[in-house]
């Protein structure tokens, strides 16, 4: 056979393995029902008491979107009429069998390729997602990518009363209310992170937590009556290894963010105190913020057996509001300020910090156990060394500089002059 | 058989030879050497290479010594017929066994990565036919095809790495350095490098390469391990960095749950299944080529020059053994207890041992 002849058919062999066997287990679209947001649950007793998983198994709602309610244009508007999706709920020993279930009550073939969340109910992430974190390490068809959302209350009650607002589908709602909080409230928002933060014994996970807020009239026209609910982040939940051991709102995940150093951007507010020295703070002067940059530097050193940990923050920002005795027109009240800030940013990182060692269980949310192994030669003497328990007792350092390189458009507020 | 012609270059050379051994990384590889050497894993891939490079140099200047014929003659003339006979035997076995598991593996994660209703027996069955005909075409469009399709498909490999870059990726998560202690790590590396003991494939490919430079055929064989290492040391670093050392330890596939975290926006992810052509053709040629290999080293030891009769049996045997382990995790095992043990002697220990027999009596030196 000639030589480019032979290549061809190399190619066309090699290629003809893929679609040859892909006659076996064939899909047609219109065949497929997608789910669009998994939800877990404990089961509760009847007295409401959450049931551990190993006896009473989940509670799985999961949520199908229905194709023909959708519109076939590219995002294709909004808020009009009921969410398109059916939510069917069913108690089942584990994910696979919910899975194979769930074809009993549809037409269709259940596909999870597509979820879009995973939400896990309050009372079933204080029992510990092990074993569902296990199941999603084998089962293929449900990816790493996805979001993975703590319900405030239970996963079942979210997902039912999510409605479409601004998207079509609550799903889409609810992935990019998750988005939003990027870089400001938590940078974990995957499964995968779950994942890596669970397994690692360097560091913790903090995902984010959503409620439904409160009933919105949604769409125009007939549809105007319609009552609908959007997500609202609240903040994050706190994990310990698999297990959430607390709950941080949305101002002491930003300073959690920050001591981590994958804070990005946000805009913040801050009470000042009457003078940079003392340490009153009060809401009569205030000042807000849009922090630009926040660069975290930390060091951790070992005195005897306790931990010293020394976070540097280097933040520079811009203020977009200023109230009460606030001074921009002059160098030496810009840096007056800075310094009040700087006070306030390290009262909220230090309380952040505290409430983390003393109430959950030193869940290292801020990875501070990253910078620590790096020291270490090998992982039998990491794991001698048992950092989770060692993060309760170190001591945590907090020096704040803050820049503040604009003062908004103006640099005082005009009828303060008169 | 006595090859006519040398009628392979350098760059079909190193390609044939890199993807024959570099292709693990999409199967369970990574995770057996951070299963072994925790989080030092990625430093034993690229020290494990050095032992590797020995045995290259080794088995190069033993065929080296005999101008022009195949390795099987080499060692019949160098410890005579019947003990000549049973060495290659033995290399026989190796080469069958370990495209055998190379077969299972590839099938295995074609399976779950985007046929999983597909029994795994029909994948394995037509991988094994498509693979069987390839080395019948010979070695020349064999190595042609893959010095064509080696840049693009190591892009690809390269797009996968990158992609799961999207996710947070740890450096804290290489630390502690030396994983399970220096010494053990670097000691270690010798027993790893049965990791690239398909390099052996270098042994019955040097008469067929054209040296148009003096060392040229060394070079190649050297270049090809050093690719091997490389990717293998990348793929087990990001997979580490991905994943945690614990988690990557007890995947069977690490490269597919890489690229499984493709997110690139919401219009791109879910695109694993375009990756898996890469490892489909890898994996494809890295079969062929060890049926040529079993089929002309089988050919080399009955004494006769119809190579291509011995493709077929030897693919139905592969097929035979591919089947053999109940389960991946027999498999798993397998290859972390029993192969990493062994491989390394019979691979690079024994044409070192030839060369030195060799050496000694005098025999074939140019």
């Amino acid at each position: 056979m000639r030589k480019p002849l032979a290549c061809t058919v190399i190619f066309v062999f090699c290629t003809s393995t893929v679609s040859l066997c892909g006659c076996w287990g064939r899909l047609e679209l219109q065949d497929t029902a997608f789910v669009v947001l998994m939800g877990l649950d404990a089961v509760q007793s009847s007295s409401g008491e959450p049931l551990p998983t190993s006896e009473a198994g989940l509670e799985v709602t999961q949520a199908i979107a229905i194709s023909r309610a959708l519109p076939s244009g590219r995002d294709g508007g909004g808020g009009r009429g009921p969410a398109p999706m059916v939510v069917l709920p069913m108690v089942a020993p584990n994910l696979t069998v919910a899975g194979e279930s769930i074809e009993e009550s549809v037409s269709r073939r259940v596909r999870t390729t597509h979820v879009e969340a995973l939400i896990v109910g309050e009372a079933l992430a204080r029992q510990g997602l092990e074993d569902v974190l296990d199941q999603t390490l084998r089962y293929s068809n449900l990816r790493h990518t996805i979001h993975v959302i703590i319900a405030e209350g239970s996963a079942r009650e979210l997902i039912t009363s999510l409605a479409p607002s601004i998207e079509v589908g609550p799903w889409t709602e609810a992935r990019k209310a998750v988005q939003s909080i990027q870089g400001r409230v938590s940078n974990q928002l995957h499964l995968h992170d779950l994942l890596v933060s669970s397994s690692s014994k360097s560091k913790d996970a903090m995902l984010p937590m959503m409620r439904t807020w409160q009933e919105i009239a949604v769409g125009g026209g007939e549809s105007a009556a319609r009552p609908g609910r959007g997500p609202a982040i609240t903040g994050v939940a706190v994990f310990k290894d698999a297990t959430m051991v607390g709950k941080l709102d949305e101002v002491e995940a930003a300073h959690a963010l920050m001591l981590h150093g994958s804070f990005r951007r946000a805009f913040m507010s801050y009470p000042l105190s009457a003078s940079a020295d003392d340490g009153v703070l009060s809401n009569r002067n205030l000042v807000g913020i849009e922090w630009d940059s926040v660069k975290a530097q930390k060091r951790v050193t070992m005195i005897g057996e306790r931990a010293a940990i020394n976070v540097n923050l280097d933040m520079e920002g811009g203020v977009m509001e200023a109230r009460g005795d606030v001074d921009l027109t002059s160098p030496e009240g810009v840096r007056r300020l800075e310094r009040q800030v700087a006070q306030s940013v390290r009262f909220h990182c230090q309380r952040v910090v505290e409430k983390v060692q003393r109430e959950m269980a030193g869940a290292d949310i801020f990875y501070f156990g990253d910078v620590l192994r790096t020291t270490f030669k090998t992982w039998d003497e990491w794991e001698k060394f048992d950092w989770p328990k060692r993060f309760q007792e170190a001591v945590v350092t907090i020096n704040v500089t803050v820049h503040l390189r604009r003062p908004g458009l103006t640099l005082q507020n005009p009828w303060k002059l008169h | 058989m006595s090859p006519s012609t040398h009628n392979l270059g350098y760059t079909e050379t190193v390609a044939l030879l890199a993807a024959y051994t570099g292709s693990k990384v999409f199967t369970s590889c990574p995770s057996q050497l951070v299963y072994l050497s925790s989080t030092s894993a990625w430093i034993t891939a690229m020290l494990s290479v050095i032992p590797a490079a020995l045995g290259v140099i080794a088995i190069y200047r033993f065929v080296d010594r005999f101008d022009g014929i195949t390795f099987q003659r080499c060692v019949e003339l160098t410890i005579g017929k019947p003990l000549g006979k049973m060495v290659g035997l033995g290399f026989l076995s190796l080469i069958l066994g370990m495209d055998a598991i190379a077969l299972r593996e590839f099938s295995a994660g074609f399976k779950s990565a985007i046929l999983p209703e597909t029994p795994l027996n029909a994948i394995i069955v037509l991988g094994e036919a498509v693979t069987a005909y390839t080395a019948t075409l010979g070695l020349e469009p064999l190595g042609r095809f893959i010095a064509i399709a080696f840049l693009p498909l190591s892009i690809l490999l390269l797009a996968i790495v990158f992609g799961a870059f999207h996710m947070e990726l740890s450096i804290a998560e290489l630390f502690p350095l030396w994983g399970t202690g220096a010494e053990h790590t670097v000691l270690g590396s010798v027993q790893c490098s049965s990791l690239y003991a398909d390099i052996f494939a270098f042994a019955l490919l040097v008469p067929y390469v054209r040296e148009e430079k003096a060392g040229q055929r060394l070079h190649a064989g050297l270049v090809s391990l050093g690719l091997s290492g490389l990717a293998m040391a990348i793929a087990i670093a990001v997979g580490m960095m991905s994943f945690t050392a614990p988690t990557l330890a007890q995947m069977l596939f690490p490269v597919l749950q890489l690229a499984r975290l493709f997110l690139s926006g919401i219009f791109l992810e879910r695109i694993e299944a375009i990756f898996v052509f890469a490892w489909l053709f890898f994996g494809s040629i890295k079969v062929a080529f060890g049926h040529w290999l079993a089929a002309s080293l089988a050919a080399d030891i009955i004494g006769v020059k119809r190579w291509t009769a011995f493709v077929w049996p030897s693919a139905v045997i592969t097929y035979f053994l591919a089947i053999q382990p109940e389960n991946l995790t027999d498999l798993f095992v397998f290859q972390v207890t029993v192969l990493r043990s062994v491989g390394w002697l019979v691979a690079y220990v024994l044409p070192a041992v030839l060369l030195g027999i060799a050496g000694l009596r005098g025999i074939g030196s140019k």
